[in-house]
């Protein structure tokens, strides 16, 4: 019998009924709402801090313009963090393994950039398809590779996220069957493999975080030359 | 009523997000709703015309044929055609 190791990605069902819905919207009852009083507990103080530290940190070379997208890039920072990190976890379902929900993310965000950058300054926004300092015979050809590599960017954004994590959880499952199985037989062996998951599980824990924050930070990227 | 007023509370911080600050996103959210329709669902044109066979394959069906019963106006451009492709993983 072959080992299945894609139905851990399958999306989550109940008698029929799809339960995406909660796998996205339950992390969020983790996090502690604003305190009515003037001055908030530890824990959200030291999410205040987390968001505030992160917000300034992305929106400092942006442009006042480019300050309203401090709201969706904090929460998407918050959910995206959230999401890898709690996927790690044993049986838990991982929704930011989904192309689906990645390119859901990755093409109205960076599409927003983009027309954000035409409707602002369109000549700005089309100057980008031509760096300074071409040779003349060289622009037709670079304009034409500067368009792709614009079109290419939603793209790399949701299956950088995808493969990241889906690579990562595959190899985590593969190393512990591999342990489980050599448990009995090859003690020698399976407690490498248990050394080799420990490991891993902190490399995956790194790049769920890193893998966050580099969506994000792509996408401030784009604002930055858009506004 | 407590649901009726959160929702109020909710868009009335929101609404200068959704109809000021974010108008562009919403025409990727669209554009997303479409595709994302087209993938899921467009099996379901080609069950009327084809075999069970051939809808089975349908699952991972060119992209010129889920545009198949959009008006001609639409214009979906000519690259997006390719032939049925079968499934790697099954």
């Amino acid at each position: 019998m072959t080992m299945n190791l894609f139905n851990q990605f399958l999306s989550p069902t109940f008698l029929g009924l799809p339960l995406i819905a909660i796998a996205l919207m339950a992390p969020c009852l983790l996090y502690p709402s604003p305190a009515p009083g003037w001055q908030s507990n530890r824990w959200t103080t030291l999410q205040n801090w987390f968001i505030g530290s992160f917000i300034k940190q992305t929106l400092s070379p942006i442009n006042t313009k480019g300050h309203s997208w401090a709201l969706l890039l904090a929460t998407l920072m918050v959910f995206l963090i959230t999401l890898n990190t709690l996927g790690l976890l044993p049986y838990t379902f991982t929704p930011t393994t989904q192309l689906s929900l990645n390119m859901a993310f990755a093409v109205p965000l960076w599409l927003a950039t983009v027309i954000m950058g035409f409707r602002n300054s369109p000549t700005h926004a089309l100057g980008h398809l031509l760096p300074e300092g071409t040779p003349t015979p060289l622009v037709p050809i670079l304009i034409i590779i500067e368009s792709i590599s614009l079109l290419i960017r939603p793209l790399a954004l949701g299956v950088r996220l995808t493969a990241n994590l889906t690579a990562g959880h595959l190899l985590i499952q593969l190393v512990s069957s591999a342990a489980f199985s050599l448990l009995l037989s090859q003690t020698t062996a399976a407690s490498l493999a248990v050394g080799l998951l420990l490991l891993l599980t902190i490399l995956e824990v790194a790049v769920a975080m890193i893998q966050a924050y580099v969506f994000v930070l792509l996408l401030s990227l784009y604002l930055q030359e858009n506004v | 009523m407590p649901a009726g007023s959160a929702f109020g509370n909710w868009w009335s911080l929101m609404r200068p997000y959704y109809t000021k600050a974010y108008q562009e996103m919403w025409v990727g959210i669209g554009i997303m709703t479409v595709l994302y329709y087209k993938v899921s669902y467009g099996a379901a044109s080609l069950n009327k015309v084809c075999s069970k066979r051939l809808t089975e394959l349908s699952l991972f069906i060119s992209v010129r044929d889920l545009f198949i019963n959009t008006p001609k106006w639409f214009g979906y451009p000519i690259f997006f055609y390719s032939e049925p492709k079968l499934s790697l993983i099954n």
